[in-house]
């Protein structure tokens, strides 16, 4: 009995232990380490005509915060434009390489918005969004990152706001949006590593250069010991 | 209760601290939704609080609040904040060449350039 409990216990830890990043999600990451991003416009795959504004207001704080150089998001659009390049399908079909040439962009960002069902119309209580994150190598046209979880957020509904709708519920939708989509790009951007202006870089980039090598050394006692499993 | 105070404080603090960005991407709204002159002004405003501090400045922000002026017709006031980006963030040359280009007039453009 004592050994079945320890039998689920090591079962339970393993399981613990795979819901860490796969050791190969972040070797492109690492390799290229990129420095500075080109946030591309978002491409809107839903009817919401608020959505992509508020996705685009949101997403370069919390990066800059992570350690990343970003581009300005609204006057890259302008230089972008000044140089032909226009938002749909002209930005998709752009290489990667022509941001590295035109900014000196050394990574950019691809944001799709494929659903954004808020639960209530008028108060925005909450979202549910899904998108897809892609961070791609300008050098190379390597994906260093991408994130394309569902998620739902709730927003900060309190007395004060539940007012503020009353007294302006246009103003009011407008704060909502831009707090869902911010809480959105936060919750996304939690799982890409920290940038090199980031404190934090170094230790992240020990800690996986650690992992990585502990996973090639069992990777290398199993294939010389392929009966020993 | 000595905790429950200081828990109380640093949550305060991080409040008032953690309130610029987002009032940074509020403003940042309020120009991808009524762009003109009213929402230029507040957001090169509130970038002002950063761009005061060298040491402290995030980078790109210096180059935003560059544009933002340079849009309202402060290109003096805009090539200083250019040349700040440039002396804290030197990958950024190459877009913040771009940027004078699109809001700085020809002449005022060529003279910076002709001086290296």
């Amino acid at each position: 009995m004592r050994q079945l409990a320890l039998a689920l216990f090591v079962v339970i830890l393993a399981c613990a232990c795979t819901a860490t990043p796969a050791v190969d999600d972040y070797a492109a990451f690492y390799e290229h380490q990129p420095r500075t991003i080109l946030v591309l416009p978002v491409r809107n795959e839903t009817t919401s005509a608020e959505a992509p504004g508020a996705f685009q207001s949101t997403i370069a704080s919390p990066l800059i915060q992570r350690g990343y150089y970003i581009f300005p998001v609204l006057p890259t659009l302008d230089v972008m434009r000044a140089e032909g390049i226009f938002e749909g399908e002209e930005l998709v079909g752009t290489p990667p390489a022509r941001f590295k040439e035109l900014l000196g962009a050394d990574a950019v960002l691809y944001i799709t918005l494929h659903t954004w069902d808020t639960s209530y119309a008028v108060l925005a209580s909450g979202v549910t969004v899904a998108m897809t994150y892609q961070l791609v190598d300008t050098s190379t046209g390597a994906t260093l990152w991408k994130d394309d979880a569902k998620r739902t957020i709730q927003s900060q509904a309190s007395g004060s706001l539940l007012a503020m709708a009353i007294n302006a519920a246009i103003t009011a939708m407008s704060t909502q949006y831009v707090y869902l989509a911010r809480e959105a790009n936060i919750a996304a951007l939690a799982s890409l590593p920290a940038g090199q202006m980031n404190r934090n870089f170094e230790t992240e980039r020990t800690r996986y250069l650690d992992v990585a090598a502990r996973a090639a050394a069992r990777k290398a006692n199993k294939q010389s010991d392929p009966d020993n499993e | 209760m000595r905790v429950a105070i200081l828990s109380a404080l640093a949550v305060l603090t991080t409040a008032c601290v953690s309130q610029r960005w987002p009032n940074y991407d509020a403003s940042l709204y309020a120009i991808s939704t009524e762009p003109g002159a009213p929402a230029y002004e507040a957001h090169a405003k509130l970038l002002e609080a950063w761009s005061g501090d060298e040491g402290g400045l995030p980078p790109g922000l210096a180059a935003e609040e560059g544009f933002y002026v340079g849009l309202l017709g402060r290109f003096d006031q805009a090539q200083v904040l250019f040349d700040l980006e440039v002396k804290r963030y030197p990958e950024s040359a190459a877009f913040v060449a771009a940027l004078r280009e699109l809001v700085i007039p020809h002449e005022a453009s060529a003279a910076v350039k002709a001086t290296p």
